[in-house]
This record gives structure tokens, C-alpha cells and sequence, in this order.
């Protein structure tokens, strides 16, 4: 029988294949050997059923058969119709009837064989002490139904559950041997779980558990973090600590230079105007600034005059004369720094010196107003009570930079119409996208007829700077500008000379 | 402060037609006049011929200029021609120059008038006004 069998080949077909399992467990009951060959095919196993059951002679009979078994109790079924009409009752259905006499299975050898495959370990002493397996013992030939087939066998696959015991004794106190455990298969690189567990549940700092990734020292200020904060901030999810520090370090390096580079500007800014130094203290920021001048001042100044400590009320006339100095000081300055030598500089300059021009004058001129104690400590309370309510916000300028204020319409007013009248007497003025005026006086035709029909003077004259230009146009017939001749206070005349299309030939 | 009368402007006059004197040497003498006026030392006798005798000054500083198809642009005809125009009161020279002056101050006072009633306005926006109006009264 056994060597039928190794010639069944594999097959896994589900639900077949849980049939024939029932099969192989009835096949090694009626024969009493142990089959551990691999699965058979349905049609090989319904095969050896003929063989062994001559009242099933065809594969259709061995079905029906096989359905009026497996469903005795239900009578309107088609196999255990056929079982009555062949005389068999389906509840009732055992070998003996078949005419099948197998050798009984016994208890030192079991002959049954589980579906674990042969490779499970089984203990040897395995007790037989299946109810119906001593029923099986008691009568060497005995018929047996389907039923009680299925029913040692369960019961022994319970049994042999139940007496399987773990080659390694697991407990808390002693290592775990995960090469014993885990066998030759794992590689040598993979990194075994801890094997120290006396921590275990203990809420361990993740740096001091053993398996991850440790910090570069042992205790980082990342250690001091609660819990549940490294949690939430990693998103609920468990972050390499190593990586955690490579992002948080990417960000404040960002910061950092980002920060760096805006304070370079500022420090730059700040240079340009005297800062030499800086200091953080107390949570102020204090600039030292360049005052190696005036500091070599005063100290020339401490050098060589007398010290006049000794002089009583000596404090008030140096007061006094602070003022007058700055004053006369600031008149002496101020031509020094006229309008075209200070160009950019000319607003602080204005500032500085208090000159009396422009927005800074009238700027500090309300200043002087509201801090009069500051300016002369020489007014009364009540002047000083009656000014200090004024406000410098209330007091508009003005004059605004870029606005006309009435004084200054009259003054350009002024100089544009006397320049109007005295060069604009041709096609009068243009005002110029440059903001200059320009100013066009009457042709002076020439009698004779040439190249040339006459000249114009022209004035240009920029309001803002003050500045005027005065020249002579010659023009040909057409109206073309030809020669051009610049006004000079110095006595040189130059003629620039231009072609009929503008192009300029030379000077003459 | 430089005085500059009527008289001086017809001498130049006379001395250009006469050729007594070189043309840039004149236009020499009118250009310092004209830079003293730039500089508000420029003084007028008569004080009413200021519009002529500025026109001559303006007139003698471009008697020198040159041409590309002769030496000069002006030839003495027309140095005459001019200055009978200039010392003719009944002249259109002349009229046309106190008009001129007297539209310029018309202009101005509309102008003032103008900057009251929109004041803190840029200066381009009232030069721009000062244009229209001047052109209005050139077209009357």
C-alpha cells in the first residue's frame, strides 16, 4: 500500500484537498500503516477506495458513497439514497460491511500519521489514553464507521498538541539564546534584540536601551526632553535620535546664518556712520562709535588749558559758551559746506551745522520750541509749562521735500517769469520730463540767403539746482539745428557744427 | 553792479555798422552784460526800456555767430535793419516786446492765483498750468 501511495504525486486543491485528507486518515485507519507520503490527487485516492471497496465500482458510486457518509443523518440526500438502494445504511457504515478487514491500529504503534509533516518533533511518550482507541484495542476486528475515524484522529492531533514542550526553557532570569532559537538561518549582520530585559517597562530613556541607536555622549540635553514632548514632536512617530539631531541641527545652522548675515548688514550700516565697537549687556545693546577726533581734542584741550575747578559758577559760563559757540561756530561752518560741495551730505550737513535752510531748519527750529529747557534754561516756568504743551506733531513743515509751498511758488515764480520775459519771447517755454525749463527766444532772420535762414538763443534753466545754460541755435532751411554755440562767462567761443540729419561734423 | 542805458546799446549799434569795433569784441560786450543780469547786477537806464535794451543785448551777443557757407550769418544790412526796429517805438519790435512782458505778468498772477487755490501741489504741476496759460494768451 505504501508503495501505491509514493506514487501519487503532490497536488493542493483546497477544498479536495481537505477531502482527501479525510481521505488519507480513513486509507491509513483501514490499513494500519503509517502513510507519510505527500498528499495524493482525489482521482488516485478514489482509485484505492475501489480497489479496497468492491461494492464501489466506478468514481461516480465512490462519490456517492463518500456523500452518503459524509452526510448520514441527512435522508434526502443522493449518496445515502444510493447506499440504501445498494443496502447500505449511511449511520451504520463501517469497514466490515464492506468487506474490508484491516489490521487494527494499536498503541505502541501509532500508525496514524498527523498532517504537520514529518519534520515535527514528537515526544515518544505520548500516552495513549483515547477512549475510543481502547475501544479499538479491545476487539482485533472491529467495525469501525467513518465517524470514529475522524474522531481519533482529532483527538490524538489534541493529544500530541498537548504534550509538545519547548526544547528552550524561556524565562526572565536567564539570556535568551537566539542562536539556539532562531537556528543557522539568520544572517550574521542582523542586530538581536535585547537580551537584558530587567528594564523592561520600566519607561527608559531610549538612549540607555539597548537595540537603538545611541547618543554621540551620554547625557545630552535631548535626554532632558519629556517624553511625550520628543513623541509630539516627532509626529507620533519614533525617530532616529541620530537623525533628530542632524535635522534640528540643519535648521538652527539655517537660522543662524540667515540671522548672522542680516546682522553683517546692519553692522555694516552702522560702520558707515562711525560704529567702531558693539556690546550686548543686560539685554541692551550699547555702539561704540568713532570719536578719536574729538577725543584728541579733549585731551589736548585738558593738556594745555588751565583748569578752572577752582573757579566758582565756572560750569554756567561754560554753558554759555557752548551756546555762543554754536552759534558762531555753525555761521563760520556753513560756508564750507555750500550747496554743490555738500551734494548728498547737504541734508546732514543742514542737520549738523543748523544751517538756515531746507526741512532740517525748520525741523529743528520746532524742536527748539518744545525742549526749550534744553536749548537755554534761561526762559521762566510758565514759558517753559506753555511751550512744553505744544506738540511737534501738531506743527506740520511747511514746507514739504517735493511740494511747492507757497514762499517757494513765489520764489520760482519769480525767477521762471523773469527768465519768460527775457528769453521766452520766440515760441515761449517748455517744460522739460528732466523738470528744467526751457526757454525760446524769436528767430533773427538773415538777409542773405545761404545754407543758414537765421538764429535763436535759447535758455535752459533747472529749478532745482539752480543751474542756467544759455546758447545759439543756427538754423537751415529745413529747420535743422546746424551750429551750436555755447555761452560762456569766460570769453571762448566754440561752434558745434551738425550736418542736414543732426550728426555732429565738428568744432569750429 | 553794471548800468547799462538805451544810449549804450545804440553806441554798439553804431559802432558794429561802423566797424569800429570787431563783432566778437561787441558780443564779448554783451555776453559780460548778460551774465551780470543772470547774476541780478545788471542795471537799467531807463528803467522803462528794459525790455529794448535787453533785446539789444540779446541781439549784439549773436552778431559774431558764424554760418557753414560764408564767414557771418548777419551782414551789416541787417545790423541796420535791426536797429532802426529796436529804436522805433511805433516799431512791431517793439510792441511785440512789452507784450510779451505784459502776458508774462498776467501769466504770473493767474498763476499765484492758481497756487492759492491748489496749494502743496508739485512744482511741475504749476509749470505745466504756467504753459496753458501762456499759450492761451499767445493764441489771443
Amino acid at each position: 500500500m505504501e508503495a501505491k501511495l509514493s506514487d501519487y504525486r503532490t497536488a493542493d486543491h483546497g477544498a479536495n484537498q481537505r477531502t482527501l485528507n479525510q481521505h488519507q486518515a480513513q486509507l491509513s485507519t483501514l490499513t494500519g500503516a503509517p502513510i507519510t507520503q505527500t498528499r495524493p490527487t482525489p482521482s488516485a485516492t478514489s482509485r484505492l477506495i475501489r480497489e479496497m471497496l468492491p461494492s464501489v465500482k466506478t468514481e461516480k458510486e465512490h462519490g456517492l458513497w463518500f456523500r452518503g457518509w459524509r452526510s448520514a443523518k441527512a435522508t434526502g440526500s443522493k449518496g445515502v439514497q444510493w447506499l440504501r438502494d445498494i443496502g447500505l445504511s449511511g449511520a451504520s457504515i463501517d469497514v466490515g460491511q464492506m468487506g474490508i478487514n484491516t489490521p487494527k491500529p494499536t498503541h505502541s504503534t501509532p500508525s496514524y500519521a498527523g498532517t504537520y509533516g514529518p519534520d515535527l518533533p514528537r515526544s515518544p511518550s505520548i500516552p495513549a489514553t483515547s477512549h475510543t482507541h481502547s475501544i479499538a484495542t479491545s476487539s482485533p476486528v472491529e467495525n469501525r464507521g467513518w465517524q470514529d475515524v475522524e474522531e481519533m484522529q482529532q483527538h490524538q492531533m489534541f493529544e500530541r498538541n498537548m504534550a509538545y514542550q519547548s526544547p528552550v526553557n524561556i524565562s526572565v532570569q536567564t539570556p535568551i539564546d537566539y542562536q539556539t532559537l532562531w537556528g543557522e538561518g539568520v544572517g550574521p549582520e542582523v542586530q538581536l534584540p535585547p537580551t537584558d530585559l530587567t528594564n523592561l517597562g520600566k519607561n527608559t530613556p531610549e538612549h540607555t536601551s539597548s537595540g537603538v541607536k545611541h547618543y554621540p555622549e551620554g547625557n545630552r540635553t535631548a535626554s532632558t526632553i519629556p517624553k511625550w514632548l520628543r513623541y509630539f514632536a516627532s509626529g507620533g512617530e519614533t525617530l532616529d535620535p541620530q537623525e533628530r539631531i542632524d535635522q534640528n541641527t540643519q535648521v538652527l545652522v539655517a537660522h543662524a546664518k540667515a540671522a548672522a548675515k542680516t546682522f553683517g548688514e546692519i553692522a555694516d550700516e552702522l560702520r558707515s556712520f562711525g560704529c567702531i565697537n558693539a556690546a550686548f549687556k543686560d539685554g541692551h545693546v550699547t555702539l561704540k562709535f568713532d570719536r578719536t577726533v574729538s577725543s584728541r581734542i579733549d585731551a589736548l584741550l585738558d593738556q594745555h588749558l588751565p583748569n578752572m575747578d577752582h573757579v566758582r559758577n565756572f560750569q554756567y559760563i561754560e554753558f554759555t559758551a557752548s551756546i555762543a559757540n554754536d552759534i558762531f561756530l555753525n555761521a563760520f561752518m556753513a560756508p564750507f559746506f555750500a550747496e554743490r560741495m555738500a551734494c548728498r551730505a547737504r541734508p546732514l550737513a543742514n542737520r549738523a551745522l543748523t544751517m538756515t535752510k531746507g526741512h532740517s531748519r525748520e525741523l529743528r527750529f520746532l524742536r527748539s520750541i518744545n525742549e526749550p529747557a534744553y536749548r537755554s534754561g534761561f526762559v521762566g516756568d510758565k514759558t517753559v509749562a506753555r511751550l512744553t504743551e505744544r506738540n511737534v506733531r501738531t506743527i506740520t513743515p511747511t514746507f514739504r521735500p517735493g511740494y511747492c509751498g507757497p514762499s517757494i511758488c513765489k520764489s520760482l515764480n519769480n525767477r521762471h517769469f523773469n527768465q519768460a520775459q527775457k528769453y521766452g519771447k520766440g515760441v515761449g517755454y517748455k517744460f522739460l520730463e528732466n523738470g528744467r525749463n526751457r526757454y525760446y527766444d524769436i528767430i533773427q532772420s538773415a538777409r542773405i540767403e545761404g545754407e543758414m535762414i537765421g538764429t535763436r538763443r535759447v535758455r535752459e534753466w533747472d529749478p532745482k539746482a539752480g543751474l542756467k545754460k544759455t546758447w545759439f541755435e543756427t538754423i537751415d532751411k529745413n529747420g535743422v539745428v546746424r551750429i551750436v554755440r555755447p555761452e560762456r562767462n569766460d570769453g571762448v567761443k566754440i561752434h558745434y557744427i551738425f550736418d542736414e540729419n543732426g550728426v555732429f561734423e565738428g568744432v569750429r | 553792479m553794471i548800468k547799462v542805458s538805451l544810449e549804450d546799446i545804440k553806441n554798439k549799434f553804431d559802432e558794429l555798422i561802423n566797424e569800429q569795433c570787431s563783432r566778437e569784441e561787441i558780443s564779448n560786450w554783451a555776453s559780460k552784460r548778460m551774465f551780470a543780469e543772470d547774476d541780478g547786477l545788471l542795471e537799467y537806464y531807463p528803467s522803462e526800456y528794459e525790455p529794448v535794451i535787453w533785446d539789444g543785448i540779446g541781439y549784439l551777443m549773436g552778431v559774431d555767430l558764424p554760418t557753414t557757407d560764408r564767414k557771418y550769418l548777419f551782414c551789416k544790412e541787417d545790423f541796420i535793419d535791426y536797429k532802426n526796429q529796436l529804436f522805433d517805438d511805433e516799431s512791431d519790435l517793439v510792441k511785440g516786446l512789452y507784450e510779451h512782458v505784459k502776458n508774462c505778468q498776467e501769466v504770473e498772477k493767474e498763476l499765484l492765483e492758481f497756487q492759492e487755490k491748489y496749494p502743496n501741489q508739485s512744482y511741475r504741476f504749476y509749470m505745466e498750468q504756467a504753459e496753458k496759460m501762456m499759450n492761451r494768451k499767445k493764441i489771443k
